[in-house]
């Protein structure tokens, strides 16, 4: 392991910046960037909901579970369009239903009205939006893609930080639903520009992915562009037990982390700490998992991601044990800064473990089923921590459960197959 | 290393039964969950009107 560290760090300084993919990373690290604030914008509206229309909190939760689910289900058929029209035209018909989705949010006067603006519209918004981009950048970078997720995956965490941050001000100085036009006009602004330098494929430009020679051209760009290939690919790839023990393992470790990014807070207050102490360990946790976000699919690309996954989800399970035995609010700040650590990591391998099994292929949809999973894995950990304070009066049991889907995650990693060996190498007679 | 014809011909039955058993677990948790939270509501208020999602789970639940 220590020859593969030093690989990885001998082999930065060899990064060609001047490559167009990076121009890539960047649009998609904006997309991503406006793509989350969607979800998290959410938490912002309830109390300025609540003031003017008195629909009670639970009745606005529900757009949230709605937004939630249709995100969940439609983000296989992103994953389609994309292989099918490309990753732009994808994202293009997301950033019109986001634009939509924002004026007919800020302008509803029904609750009817907010589920259809909020939970339909911005449910299909961002899977269009989020699911391309991922599968895009892969297309471009034969190596180096660690770096180039690391980057875009570090945005989940960074952009909506900031969005809701901004958004924060401008509601309090203009009012919700101005805010959310305004936020809508600028983001697609934003987007429609960042979309004119995006490229689905390098042969669009007549470039080769970031680190593939010359005598692959030919092969490159025929496996980027047909599309009869990339479905017969797929058919071969729902064969494999890596295509549903990713699924299952995505879903877990959603569960798991799920359970304790909504639960937490609650448990810490019911514990005697404040509020604002709490929502500090909340803070603490998505600062230091931005940084592993960010390295985890590095690191997983220079040594063995099916290592580093097992130990993000053994670390994730393992950690949260000892808040369920502690009342002390600096023992939940240490513990929350070691949990964060394999959090940031858990889920940041999945492009990796799809390039490493499948080879350098187009993996939109796979992509996509694998966000389905995710998605499921969040609704569902979110739902336990309320279900257990209904019957047991704490908190204590969810993370247990928390603790049992990771470790499972850890174990179902166990089974799948190494990595070290791409899993179809020839796909000619896919063609 | 494997080639695709070989895939072809395989099933992916370890990947599909550890799918199902977290799918099995995960439907039992709810179940069991929602069906002590119903019966505490119950046991509660004798004139509780359950739903049809309480009563499902009740029903299924071995435990409840």
């Amino acid at each position: 392991m220590s020859s593969s560290l030093s690989r990885i760090r001998n082999s930065i300084s060899d990064i060609d910046f001047r490559h167009y993919g990076w121009i890539i990373v960047a649009v998609g690290a904006i997309a991503q960037m406006i793509g989350s604030a969607i979800r998290m914008a959410f938490g912002i509206i309830i109390d300025p909901l609540v003031e003017e229309f008195s629909w009670d909190p639970k009745s606005i939760g529900i757009a949230y579970a709605i937004m939630s689910i249709v995100t969940a289900f439609s983000s296989p058929i992103a994953g389609y369009a994309s292989t099918i029209i490309g990753a732009r035209k994808t994202m293009y018909i997301g950033l019109l239903l986001f634009l939509i989705g924002m004026i007919w949010t800020a302008l509803a006067s029904s609750i009817i009205e907010f589920y259809i603006s909020y939970g339909i519209i911005f449910g299909f918004a961002q899977s269009m939006f989020l699911v391309p981009v991922i599968p895009a950048v892969a297309v471009w970078f034969k190596t180096r893609l660690g770096l180039a997720t690391g980057l875009i995956i570090g945005m989940w965490s960074l952009g909506p930080a900031l969005v809701i941050q901004i958004m924060g001000i401008a509601l309090d100085a203009v009012g919700w639903q101005t805010t959310f036009i305004a936020s809508g006009i600028i983001g697609t602004l934003i987007m429609i520009i960042a979309l004119q330098f995006f490229r689905n494929t390098p042969s669009d430009i007549n470039l080769l992915p970031y680190g593939a020679e010359e005598v692959n051209q030919t092969n490159d760009s025929k496996n980027s562009k047909s599309n009869t290939f990339s479905i017969n690919l797929q058919n071969v790839i729902y064969k494999t037990n890596a295509f549903w023990s990713l699924m299952n393992i995505h879903f877990l470790g959603c569960v798991g982390h799920a359970v304790i990014l909504i639960g937490l807070v609650p448990l810490m207050t019911s514990k005697g700490i404040s509020y604002t102490d709490s929502v500090f360990c909340l803070t603490l946790i998505m600062i230091v998992s931005m940084t592993t976000r960010f390295i985890t699919p590095i690191l997983g690309d220079g040594i063995n991601p099916k290592i580093i996954m097992f130990l993000a989800f053994l670390g994730q399970g393992l950690l949260v044990i000892p808040w369920a035995f502690t009342d002390s609010k600096w023992m939940f700040y240490l513990v929350g800064i070691l949990w964060s650590i394999p959090y940031g990591g858990e889920g940041t391998l999945f492009p990796i473990m799809n390039r490493k099994y499948y080879g350098f292929f187009p993996m939109d949809t796979t992509y996509g089923w694998q966000i389905l999973a995710a998605s499921l894995g969040m609704a569902l950990g979110g739902f336990i921590p309320g279900l257990v304070f209904d019957v047991t009066g704490g908190y204590e049991l969810a993370i247990w459960i928390s603790a049992f889907f990771s470790c499972f995650g850890a174990v179902v990693i166990l089974t799948l197959d190494t990595t070290k060996e791409v899993l179809s190498p020839s796909f000619d007679n896919l063609q | 290393m494997t080639n695709s014809s070989n895939l072809n011909s395989k099933s992916p039955i370890k990947g599909l039964i550890l799918f199902l058993l977290s799918f099995i677990f995960s439907i039992t948790i709810l179940i069991y969950f929602f069906a002590w939270d119903s019966a505490n509501k119950i046991n509660q208020n004798k004139d509780y009107q359950v739903s049809w999602l309480e009563e499902g789970s009740m029903f299924i639940c071995p435990l409840h």
